[in-house]
């Protein structure tokens, strides 16, 4: 059957699809997400603070499972080598394993997030407006979410999940520990648009409804130069694959 | 025949412990070459050379006139791996199949496929295939890659004495077909059968080059001795090995 499947496949995309149906945990991935969605929606969650934390950990959570699991299947000595082969295998083949991991994140985490946006509690405020500020928030945030856990996994052979959680809360850190450590204040806000713009998400609401015009600017860059940043480290992290994949194990 | 594969002065370092010394090697369409060697010496290594995989320290390879990573992305290789069928366990070997080839039915009907035998168990899945079986079936991707150029690492390993007349036949089949293949393998007597040369590499270089067309088994273990002896007795090979 997956045979069949994957000849039907454009020749370019059946390597990417075999790694990703061969990835033994997807099945797990997707009936915990089954599991969780039937648990949500039984018990039906009416705590704004539960819900918000739904938003938050979920994104990164799934990321790191979907994604460190499906690279590190990918870099396998025995998965490359028998990929590798192929004529026409290269950088590419990493950028379509992304779209199907990518596929894979939001298959999952969009039920969870549309649920968690449907039994949001709204405690007296317009429903309305309470709804669009987390689905703007969950959207963007998923994806800068992906973006950092996809980043980490291509680069990383082990502890993504630490690697993850460091590049995540180094603007804190860097917020704390930097007047310490004598970094002016323009260097600090220089280096946060090197972290993910988890700021910039959780203002880009403000900034959209005009409640806070004074960081449109900086909102804006960090959440447009984020992606650039993280698209050109993966770009870096697939060619140092496909040119040592055997140096790398 | 033209070459297809050649290297000159090829030197490999990990760190600071040297791997491949001045190896010198052509291998010409249609043509089977044999790499024979003690367990470390640097087989595949230069399989992963070869294959692009890895950068030689020093030194020139040329596969079909150009670098072997651009030549593997343009043509393909098929290479033919040690490691087993890890990560594959989910798979089928006709699903694996599909990585080179758009004909499901047609391979049912390959020769490739039907000299090494393995219809029977083409549906099944790779977690449920003997030792031999896989191996079968890793040998039919390589050799039926539409590529000029085979590597071929231990074909033998883990296949019955039928099974490894079957794989002499398919090397044989190939090479016909004009495919130039490169096996690393310490079965001297498997190589003898296929190969027109033998180099042997011992401790990163290449000892002997043996034509093993005209030695009786007996004498072929002589030479891979000899030379294996006389590099072991070699004081800066030695110190370079430690």
């Amino acid at each position: 059957m997956l045979a069949s499947l994957l000849v039907r496949l454009p020749a370019p995309w059946r390597a990417p699809a075999l790694v990703l149906a061969t990835w033994r945990r997807w099945r797990t991935v997707l009936m915990t997400a089954l599991l969780g969605l039937v648990t949500i929606g039984s018990v039906e969650i009416r705590r704004p603070e539960l819900t918000m934390s739904l938003l938050l950990y979920l994104p990164p959570l799934l990321g790191l499972l979907v994604m460190a699991g499906v690279f590190s299947h990918w870099r396998r000595p025995s998965v490359w080598t028998t990929v590798a082969q192929r004529r026409g295998a290269g950088v590419a083949d990493g950028w379509r394993l992304l779209v199907l991991a990518a596929a894979l994140y939001l298959i999952v985490l969009g039920p969870f997030a549309l649920l968690a946006l449907w039994t949001m509690p709204t405690s007296g405020a317009d429903p309305s407006l309470v709804v669009e500020r987390a689905a703007v928030f969950v959207a963007t945030w998923g994806a800068v979410s992906f973006l950092t856990v996809a980043t980490v996994s291509v680069f990383a052979r082990r502890g993504v999940a630490g690697l993850v959680i460091v590049w995540m809360v180094s603007p804190a850190v860097l917020a704390v520990a930097g007047p310490a450590l004598g970094i002016s204040k323009a260097w600090l806000e220089t280096l946060a648009f090197l972290a993910p713009p988890f700021h910039a998400t959780a203002r880009l609401h403000d900034v959209w409804s005009g409640a806070r015009s004074d960081l449109t600017e900086r909102v804006l860059i960090h959440l447009l130069t984020f992606p650039i940043l993280c698209l050109g480290l993966i770009r870096l992290g697939l060619q140092r694959v496909v040119t040592a994949p055997a140096e790398a194990e | 025949m033209d070459t297809l594969v050649e290297a000159r002065g090829v030197e490999h370092m990990i760190g600071e412990r040297r791997i491949l010394t001045g190896l010198a090697l052509t291998v010409a369409g249609g043509e089977v070459v044999g790499i024979a060697g003690p367990n470390g010496a640097g087989k595949s290594t230069l399989g992963r050379l070869l294959l692009g995989f890895v950068t030689p320290t020093a030194g020139m390879i040329a596969i079909g006139g150009t670098d072997p990573y651009t030549f593997r992305r343009m043509h393909g290789v098929g290479f033919l791996h040690e490691d087993g069928g890890r990560g594959w366990e989910q798979a089928t070997p006709r699903a694996l199949l599909t990585l080179h080839h758009d004909d499901l039915d047609a391979i049912d009907q390959d020769p490739v496929a039907r000299t090494l035998g393995i219809g029977p168990y083409l549906d099944r899945r790779v977690a449920t295939l003997s030792k031999g079986q896989w191996r079968a079936c890793q040998l039919t991707m390589a050799c039926r890659s539409p590529s000029r150029f085979l590597l071929l690492d231990e074909p033998e390993a883990g296949l019955d004495p039928g099974a490894q007349g079957r794989l002499h036949e398919v090397i044989a089949m190939r090479a016909a077909a004009g495919a130039a293949i490169l096996t690393l393998s310490h079965h001297l007597e498997s190589l003898a059968v296929v190969a027109a040369r033998i180099h042997l590499l011992v401790q990163g270089r290449f000892r002997d080059h043996i034509d093993p067309r005209d030695l009786s088994s007996s004498a072929l273990r002589l030479r891979y001795s000899q030379g294996v002896d006389a590099a072991n007795a070699d004081p800066t090979d030695r110190a370079r090995a430690d």
